[in-house]
């Protein structure tokens, strides 16, 4: 059982980071008896169907400078007043909506796909494959991530599809150790024995019938890892390493706010507002899923 | 054990060179190489960045001058010199790294000691109004981007009501003194300690929950001991070292949380320096400061660890199966 140790402390500080699996909602059991998670799958539908609906929705350009009325306050034309380049700021929450979910989307994407084939390979085969993986969690876990990532960003040079790549590549290991946690078990299983007895071939056992037991557990980690991802591309955009403008995100929106707070606050406040409510509806969810899959671990 | 800890240790040394190199491929990977931004910023001709090239030694191979980095590193700690400056990488870093220990040690303090306490609590009143409020607390803490948080403190508390300055390590001009320098270091310190604190708060209402309920406690309650002996002399000792570890293990990630919250503060610390040199493409800086910070990550990550075996036995070669998952869960 040595290649348990590889994992050993780390495996704990990936669960004290990670959302706390012991945080009370309310009491019941389902996922709709949970009232904090289902508001916040509300608000995460409604938030996503406006971004959506986005160029439907809004009466000015996304991009549309004004350089007559810069920094203005809020008025009715502009709800939520003008930037610094006199652009709608409100127009541009909206659209920044689209790509901050779109961006956090693609990086779970990513690291869902590493993780769970890393998890499986670990899980599966075990001995060396398992050794072999859980090096390569330790150095990720071990190592600042944080900066190595700006500093793959910056390399990509602002390019958009670097910035989900940099973070789904850097963020999968807790989805592999999960994976791997549930399948060792299901090796010694009658239905695994009963499938390669009857022929079926790794892959096959492994995406047929192991992997649907880890399903749930993979849903709840994409929920919550939706969240970290968002947060990590909202400072990545913030430093000026992530999503370039003029495309916004709720992070770049950010980028020159501290300059001009005090002539326009509510554009520095509220693109991160916007960020923290669907970050903590995530997990919410991610909490309210766990609950009425009923994930032990 | 003594095999765990020397395998922890003889880890190090790779994995920074590891690191070294992929930053080193990253930052030569980068449009136009440190040489382009250069050709970019100045009006230079042909000869005169060749010249330059010539001097930085950029006209090398990329693995010799690689090699050559790590030969000045290896031998007498030097990284070389800074682009923007021309100063020492290695005496840039030394001259800002009170200022990082100082909000690091200040956001530490707050967050272990406001943490744990709110942990206990938490898990002692267990789905009592205080364990619901500090739950809503750190999941909050959790989902708060940093640099919101500091740019909203800003607003609220430098801004709108005058009482602490919105940047910098102290006033500029004025006479230096304790109290202003304490005045300058609040901001940031809550800012930077808000996600740590979620962090460690909950991790020790699951270990203490753990505790409680092993049979340790139920056969203390069992003597009649009172309930204040049973949770502090009995529970919380079982539960305070792996939050110690976890605690140790995560002190150099105030360093990550430190470049966002230094840059908005204008706080003149290392992760300050990383981003300004980022930003200036000021390449051997951006390498010393990666390669400095990740040798005290991963020295600390190894002491959580060690730690970390040494209280468990469970995850020391020749024990039983990991099972410290799952003495921190609760169900």
């Amino acid at each position: 059982m040595m290649r348990e140790n590889a994992y050993g402390a780390f495996a704990n500080l990936g669960s004290a980071l990670a959302p706390d699996r012991s945080v009370r909602l309310d009491g019941g059991g389902g996922f709709f008896a949970c009232k904090g998670a289902v508001y916040s799958l509300i608000l995460i539908l409604l938030v996503l169907a406006v971004s959506v609906l986005a160029p439907l929705l809004m009466p000015h350009e996304r991009d549309a400078m004004n350089l007559d009325s810069i920094l203005a306050a809020p008025s009715v034309e502009h709800v939520l007043g003008t930037d610094e380049l006199g652009r709608d700021v409100f127009t541009r929450l909206i659209y920044a909506g689209r790509f901050s979910m779109l961006v956090a989307l693609c990086s779970v994407a990513i690291a869902l796909a590493i993780g769970v084939f890393l998890g499986a390979v670990a899980g599966y085969f075990g001995g060396a494959a398992d050794e072999a993986v859980a090096v390569v969690v330790d150095l990720f876990l071990s190592v600042p991530v944080f900066l190595i990532l700006l500093v793959a960003a910056s390399a990509g040079g602002g390019r958009i599809w670097i910035v989900p790549l940099v973070i789904g590549g850097t963020s999968w290991m807790e989805t592999a150790r999960v994976v791997r946690s549930i399948l060792i078990p299901l090796r010694e299983e009658g239905f695994v024995e009963a499938a390669r007895a009857a022929g079926a071939k790794d892959v096959r056992i492994v995406v047929r019938h192991m992997l649907p037991q880890a399903l749930p557990a993979v849903v709840v980690s994409a929920t919550v890892g939706f969240a970290q991802a968002m947060l990590v591309e909202s400072a990545l955009s913030f430093l000026g390493f992530g999503v370039q403008p003029p495309v916004p995100t709720w992070g770049n929106m950010l980028q020159n706010a501290h300059v001009f707070i005090r002539q326009a606050p509510l554009a520095a406040i509220v693109p991160g507002f916007m960020i923290f409510i669907t970050c903590l509806s995530f997990n919410y969810v991610g909490e309210g899923l766990r609950r009425a899959l009923a994930i032990e671990r | 054990m003594r095999k765990h800890i020397a395998r922890r240790l003889a880890r190090i040394v790779p994995i920074v060179v590891l690191i070294s190199i992929v930053t080193f491929a990253l930052l030569h990977l980068a449009p136009g190489g440190p040489a382009g931004v250069l050709s970019a910023s100045a009006r230079m001709s042909e000869s005169d960045l060749a010249r330059i090239r010539g001097n930085l030694g950029l006209d090398k191979p990329l693995p010799v001058q690689y090699l050559l980095w790590f030969k000045k590193v290896f031998l007498n700690l030097d990284f070389g010199n800074s682009y923007a400056t021309g100063e020492p990488v290695a005496r840039m870093i030394l001259d800002r790294l009170p200022a990082t220990l100082e909000l690091m040690g200040a956001s530490f303090a707050l967050a272990l000691i406001l943490g744990v306490s709110m942990g206990v609590v938490s898990a002692v009143r267990r789905d009592g109004p205080l364990d619901q409020l500090f739950s809503l607390v750190s999941v909050a803490g959790l989902s708060m981007p940093v640099f919101w948080l500091a740019l909203v403190s800003i607003y609220v508390f430098s801004l709108k009501l005058g009482l602490l300055p919105s940047g910098g390590r102290e006033t500029i001009g004025a006479p230096p003194g304790f109290l202003d320098h304490l005045r300058h270091l609040v901001l940031p310190a809550c800012v930077l300690s808000i996600g740590f604190l979620a962090s460690w708060s909950r991790y020790t209402r699951a270990q203490l929950l753990g505790a409680i309920r092993g049979d340790f406690v139920r056969t203390a309650r069992a003597k009649g001991l009172s309930e204040r002996t049973v949770i502090w002399k009995h529970a919380f000792r079982n539960a305070a070292l792996p939050v110690f570890a976890v605690v140790v293990m995560q002190i150099p990630a105030l360093f990550t949380g430190a470049v966002i919250t230094e840059t908005v503060f204008s706080w003149p610390g290392m992760g300050r320096l990383f981003y300004e040199g980022l930003a200036r493409h000021d390449y051997p800086r951006v390498l010393g400061v990666v390669v400095i910070s990740s040798f005290l990550i991963i020295v600390f990550n190894a002491i959580g660890d060690i730690l970390y075996a040494a209280v468990d036995p469970r995850i020391s070669p020749g024990g039983a199966a990991s099972a410290v998952d799952t003495s921190a869960e609760d169900a």
